[in-house]
């Protein structure tokens, strides 16, 4: 478009502008949400090598091939379209990510139903926030409301009429509710009335079971059911106490319902009751299996289609906490053969009669088993550690391998370039992975150090050759890293003294000031300077010690559990000041907030000096302040109360005060695990919560909810800020980790630069990473994390998005000579744009194949660059810092000498092309001309020999071998382009045979010059002469400046290299 | 859809290479090939480029449209007309293609009624994919063999589509298409109409035209080949006028759920030039390298 009329153009859109919002011209605060800061994009470094919980499965076979949908427990949904081999997440865009119940539509397999809120409501267990449906296979999604339901534990839909669908609503598993029971809608979703109601706030559903030959008769375990901080109960308060829990059975669609009871149902166990499994054998409806947990927890079994019940299996896995495993799947041939996932797969193959272990291989702590109808060999099941492919029946299993659902509770980093990642996971024990990888972060990048359920685990700063694992209730290790040993260092109770409480997610902290001072908290905290060898006990009980939440012997309601899961009045977060190693602040369970500023010897729990902060709410997190001794961060995590709110809040005055920096307005939302403070902004603060990361940039003033690259509502658990790279490392509960690669842009987002229309803001200076291959094929079914790009970043803002008239990037080197241009991002916020710092590829002749390896140009020299953005009529500048990789052993010397060399050899290769281009030039005049001279026959075919002799000079430069085959055909362009392939892949000084290699080559390729040079000169004065009288005009070979000018602008090939000059600074 | 062929070109030259080339310059030459495959998929889309506006409508356009015929045809309205689109009767485009550092020239020649011609230069040789209304058909001559290929049914399905100068949008119902209003949508950050249009091969795409200009801001693909999904990302910028009919100057694309993003910048649009209906049509022997600069 011409200049005046885009300037013309720009003006309207001002016009339309201004007429369209009045007073929009003049100057208003900028936006600060998500789209401001999600341009910084994130990369999930999984892993999917240990997976995490799945929660629901479904799969049907579309067009012959098997669409499977797989619900995360905290991970969203994910859909596969081949069977398991590749899995994408459709879910990432909805406002939570725990998924209980999936049902394909039978009628229709494009309609999902997706019930949210995992009902296997361990400590950990997440929450949703309704009942959703796709009707395109899951590209979008409605709320189909249930808003309050919390969790929901399956979904049925009548084959018969798809409007028709059932919703088993366990509800609330912190606080009494009306919004649970089984529900029904009969118009698609519209609307939905509750058709069985529990007896209590506390009773939701459990599971509900449909016979699929009459779909309006129907059985419902109804679940009484209740989780504090400190206890569980499935059922009453104890194995003989009132129980809401039931079950029922309705034959016309729900509109009445019988309950089926010891006296009503003959052969059922006597009341009262826990959770409860029901399953209809498919293909003889009459026959019903039944889990019922009571004094006699046990399966059994109806031949009457409820009337009457006998007694089966009630061996260990049938029975065993029936809150984490009650669901039962029936063989879709064979009623006698039934499923019942537990902490492993058990099979019948008699009907209930017995059963034998089948998930050996596997992880284990089953949930989910779909059975393929057509091929009832083939099972896909979920567990704890993801998902599990059988083809025999489950005698045996593969592993998923591409499903990064894995639920983190803590990440740290060590120094080490690249970084490492630590951290422990539910139920998935203690792992270190890779930040970055040649070829990318593998499942096999990462690498199990210890056991159990895993959480806090840091690289010891004093011997970066062990790190501290634990797993669950404070069982920490000191682990060598290169044999694995693992010396177990838990802190011991004294003599006569009752037992020592620590938490299911024990804090351990490393001391910021002492490289070998580690902490650990009980009810006391714990203090080793010796690696464990000993430990300081340097806090009295810093708890309530209320003993009424130490019952947990008695927890667990009709089938005691007690797994450290509910183990209360305890330290769950430890902080020492960086700035003052005397001043530690340590926050407990039960709501005391407790401080020291002399190293323990004294305490005072402040929790009573923040505002509004109801009595016990439990320490999510205490984080000392980063550059104030005086200041620290507390998030309250009330959930465990039904509260589902975020509380966060700062104090300067050593706690004396607290001021709340996450007001009700914000748009936060969920209970809040982790606030962190910028390592190097002090305003800058990220908070991560149940349903996601928020980042506030006004110290807590405003708050926008990170979203780049996708990054959904998932929990995130914990974060960390790499202090030397700048990186924010997000531990998510259900997505693995997640890296956002240089957070510097955040730090410089400052309001004025909000109001700009658009402007530069640095990140930090770019690192040219060494050049390295590595990984190998590994098939589609494999998770791969991404690197960071291996470019320097350029980050700018615009405050509206760009989408009239050209924009670009340029970069300049020192000697302001273009070195790049670069299509930009046009987004609103913070965009990013990657320049991979390297020259223009050289220009290669053309030949019987393509020279990949001269299919990029040279790196520039480290140094300082010039980037200019031009964006309509405006240009923004901004200097760019290239440094060396630290890790590279050779010097900027090597580097230089290195550039020097690949440079000589593009520049041959660009007088290469141009010896090609002449030669081809000569040829084709040649051949053009004896086409006219056809009349004289001894002449043309002088000139066709000629053409011929030209053409075996090219063939001296360039392989002409065609056709496809593995010719092996060398020239001098061959060779010449793999001596440059070898020079860009190692940076370092070059080899003295690779520069005297240039030279040969250089002088190969003189020796055909020269003597296509002299036959041209021996040749053209007479054979143009001959033309001449003949009137055809003289034959000349090509001018090469004229060459150059004419190439100097392709984007596929420099010409010569002369017009790059090289960075000397 | 043929933009998948390339990508198993691509492939192919990943499995031909390590026979040649020390292995340490796979992962080079992988890189490259997977650039090319994307480079390729650009193609695929590029009749999208008819999708294009006139400032002025934003006076129009910033009142509520209900329809998603009326959406439609204010995007056509952006596209300077009806009128004024049918009367490009070839075009040629030329643009440069970047996804990392491997950067490479990208041609597309559209000729009515349904032709298209898509070539993508590095080193001086071509791939060329081409459709002449009855024929797909390629040269592949990036590891020596430059015969013409012909191409499956489905390799060419959105070679097809791309012979389509005026992109689906137009004159949908007549094609065969569906299309729906999904409703309003943030494409980071800007207010977008959002058209789910259902395509007669079995194609879905996803447009997201800006709520002001009913331009097309981002293009969401969902295309079946041999049964399998694929699933691509576009993202439209820098429109500028030719003509009287303003082009996206500036795309990116990505696979969907990958980090990184390839880029085309458009350097230059002519319509209306004399195009040899010989470059549609499958060459009968192999074709010649670009022609060499004539001597004088």
């Amino acid at each position: 478009m011409h200049k005046s009329m885009r300037r013309f153009a720009t003006l309207m859109m001002l016009i339309a502008t201004v007429l369209i919002f009045p007073g929009a011209a003049l100057a208003q605060e900028a936006k600060f949400d998500s789209d401001t800061i999600s341009g910084l994009g994130a990369r999930n470094i999984g892993s999917a090598e240990m997976s995490g919980r799945v929660a629901a499965i479904d799969a049907v076979k579309e067009d012959g091939r098997l669409t499977v949908y797989i619900g995360a427990a905290s991970g969203g949904v994910w859909k596969s379209i081949n069977g398991g081999t590749t899995f994408k997440p459709v879910f990432d865009k909805e406002a939570v990510q725990s998924i209980g119940a999936l049902a394909i539509d039978p009628n229709s397999p494009k309609t999902i139903w997706v019930g949210t809120g995992e009902a296997w409501t361990r400590n950990s267990v997440s929450v949703g926030n309704g009942i959703y449906r796709s009707v395109d296979g899951g590209d979008s999604w409605h709320n189909m409301g249930l808003p309050n339901s919390e969790r929901i534990a399956k979904i049925l839909i009548d084959p018969k009429d798809s409007n028709a669908v059932y919703a088993c609503v366990p509800g609330k598993l912190w606080s009494d509710s009306e919004d649970r029971g089984v529900y029904k809608t009969s118009d698609g979703g519209k609307s939905w009335n509750k058709i069985l109601k529990g007896g209590n706030p506390s009773t939701g559903c459990s599971m509900i079971a449909m016979n699929s030959q009459d779909p309006k008769t129907l059985f419902a375990g109804m679940w009484d059911f209740r989780r504090k901080g400190w206890t569980f109960r499935s059922g009453g308060e104890g194995p003989t106490a009132t129980s809401g829990s039931g079950f029922f059975k309705t034959t016309d669609g729900g509109t009445t319902w019988q309950e089926l009871d010891e006296k009503s149902a003959k052969g059922l166990p006597a009341k009262p009751w826990g959770r409860i499994a029901v399953t209809i054998a498919p293909s003889k409806p009459n026959v019903i299996y039944a889990m019922i947990e009571s004094t006699r927890s046990a399966l059994f079994r109806s031949d009457d289609g409820g009337k009457t019940w006998e007694e089966r299996d009630r061996s260990n896995w049938m029975v065993w906490r029936p809150f984490y495993f009650a669901n039962l799947i029936v063989d879709p041939k064979n009623e006698n053969k039934v499923y019942k996932p537990d902490l492993t797969l058990i099979l019948s193959e008699d009907g209930g009669k017995s059963f034998s272990g089948i998930g050996n291989g596997a992880h284990g702590d089953f949930h989910v088993v779909w059975v393929n109808p057509e091929n009832t060999d083939h099972l896909i099941a979920g567990d704890d550690g993801g998902l599990w492919y059988s083809y025999d029946g489950g005698n045996t299993w593969w592993k998923g391998n591409n499903l990064p659902i894995s639920q983190f509770y803590h990440v740290s980093l060590d120094d080490a370039d690249p970084y490492h990642v630590f951290g422990g996971l539910q139920d998935n024990s203690a792992w270190m992975g890779d930040s970055q990888y040649p070829g990318g972060i593998s499942n096999s990048r990462w690498e199990n150090l210890f056991g159990g359920d895993g959480f806090w685990m840091f690289s010891d700063p004093a011997d970066p050759n062990y790190v501290y694992a634990e797993a669950q209730g404070g069982y920490i290790g000191r682990v060598n890293r290169i044999t694995l040993e693992a010396r177990p260092i838990k802190p011991q109770p004294n003599y006569g003294e009752g037992k020592l409480r620590f938490n299911w997610n024990t804090p351990i902290h490393m001391s910021p000031n002492e490289k070998r001072t580690i902490y650990i908290g009980a009810q006391f905290l714990f203090r080793s300077r010796d690696h464990g060898q000993s430990w300081d006990r340097i806090s009295p009980d810093l708890t309530t010690n209320d003993p009424e939440k130490q019952k947990q012997e008695e927890s667990g309601g009709v089938t005691v559990d007690n797994s450290y899961a509910e183990t209360h009045t305890t330290i769950y977060s430890i902080s020492e000041s960086p700035r003052d190693g005397q001043t530690i602040w340590a926050g407990t369970d039960d709501g005391n907030l407790e401080l020291t500023r002399d190293g323990g010897k004294s305490w005072t729990n402040v929790v009573g000096n923040v505002p509004s902060l109801p009595k016990n709410s439990w320490v999510s997190w205490v984080e000392a302040g980063l550059y104030d001794a005086a200041t620290a961060y507390a998030a309250f995590d009330r959930h465990t109360f039904g509260d589902m709110e975020p509380h966060v809040y700062k104090t300067t005055d050593y706690g004396k005060t607290w001021m709340s920096i996450v007001a009700a307005d914000s748009g936060v939302r969920g209970y809040a695990h982790v606030i962190k403070e910028d390592t190097v902004a002090p305003s800058l603060l990220f908070l991560g919560t149940e349903f996601g990361l928020w980042a506030s940039l006004d110290g807590g003033k405003h708050w926008a909810q990170y979203k780049g690259h996708d990054f959904p509502s998932v929990a995130v658990r914990d974060i960390v800020v790499h202090p030397r790279e700048s990186d924010l490392v997000l531990a998510t509960h259900g997505r693995g980790i997640w890296i956002v690669d240089d957070i510097t842009p955040l730090r410089k987002l400052t309001p004025e630069a909000m109001t700009q229309e658009a402007t530069f803001i640095s990140g930090k200076p770019a690192q040219q990473r060494l050049v390295a291959n590595g990984g190998w094929a590994d098939g589609s079914a494999v998770y791969t994390g991404p690197n960071p790009p291996d470019a320097a970043l350029i980050t700018y803002y615009q405050k509206k998005r760009h989408i009239f008239g050209k924009m670009k990037l340029e970069i300049f080197d020192s000697q302001v000579k273009l070195v790049d241009t670069l299509p930009p991002n046009s987004r609103r916020g913070i965009s990013r744009v990657e320049w991979p710092m390297r020259l223009k590829a050289p220009r290669v002749p053309p030949a019987a194949t393509a020279a990949f390896e001269a299919a990029q140009g040279p790196r520039v020299l480290p140094g300082t660059y010039t980037v200019k953005m031009t964006r309509g009529t405006e240009t923004y500048t901004t200097q760019l810092v290239v440094t060396l990789d630290p890790r590279a052993k050779f010097s900027l010397e090597d580097r230089k000498l290195e550039f020097d060399a690949a440079m000589r050899v593009y520049k041959l290769l660009g007088d290469m092309s141009f010896d090609v281009d002449r030669i081809n030039g000569v040829r084709n005049a040649l051949g053009e001309r004896s086409g006219k001279v056809k009349s004289d026959a001894a002449f043309a075919k002088r000139l066709q020999e000629l053409s011929q002799k030209v053409d075996e000079m090219r063939k001296k430069i360039v392989a002409t071998k065609e056709g496809g085959a593995i010719t092996g055909e060398e020239r001098i362009r061959e060779k010449t382009t793999g001596l440059y392939g070898d020079l860009l892949n190692y940076e370092g000084r070059p080899a003295d045979y690779q520069a005297a290699r240039i030279d040969s080559l250089k002088k190969e390729l003189e020796d055909v010059e020269k003597e296509f040079d002299s036959l041209m000169a021996k040749e053209l004065p007479a054979l143009n002469k001959s033309l001449g009288q003949k009137k055809l005009g003289p034959i000349q070979t090509l001018d090469r400046k004229a060459w150059d000018s004419a190439n100097s602008d392709s984007e596929t090939g420099g010409s010569g290299g002369g017009n790059f000059s090289r960075e000397r600074d | 859809m043929a933009l998948f062929s390339s990508e198993s070109q691509g492939v192919a030259l990943v499995c031909f290479f390590p026979y040649l080339v020390h292995y340490r310059r796979l992962g080079e030459i992988m890189k490259v090939a997977i650039s090319l495959a994307r480079a390729m998929e650009f193609a695929r889309v590029w009749r999208y480029f008819a999708s294009v506006i006139a400032v002025l409508t934003m006076f129009a356009g910033s009142a509520k449209a209900q329809t998603v015929d009326e959406v439609i045809a204010k995007n056509i309205q952006a596209h300077g007309g009806l009128e004024k689109l049918k009367s490009v009767r070839s075009r040629r485009t030329i643009a440069k293609f970047s996804e990392g550092s491997f950067r490479a020239e990208f041609r597309q020649e559209n000729k009515r009624p349904g032709k298209v011609r898509e070539e993508f230069i590095i080193q001086g040789m071509a791939q060329i994919q081409a459709y002449d209304g009855k024929t797909g058909w390629q040269i592949s001559p990036f590891s020596g063999r430059k015969d013409p290929d012909l191409m499956s049914q489905d390799d060419m399905k959105s070679l097809i589509v791309d012979a389509d100068m005026d992109g689906p949008l137009v004159d949908y119902k007549e094609k065969g298409h569906k299309a729906e209003l999904v409703g309003h949508d943030s494409m980071e950050g800007t207010d977008c109409f959002k058209i789910k249009l259902s395509m007669k091969n079995g194609d879905v795409r996803y447009y997201y035209l800006d709520a002001d200009s009913f331009l097309e801001l981002k293009l969401e693909i969902q295309t079946t080949i041999r049964g399998g999904l694929q699933e691509s990302e576009w993202y439209f910028g820098d429109y500028e006028q030719v003509n009287g009919i303003y082009y996206p100057f500036a795309i990116e694309q990505a696979q969907k759920g990958s980090s990184s993003r390839s880029q085309i910048s458009v350097e230059k649009i002519e319509q209306n030039v004399n195009l040899d209906e010989a470059k549609f049509t499958m060459p009968a022997t192999k074709t010649e390298a670009k022609t060499p600069p004539a001597g004088k």
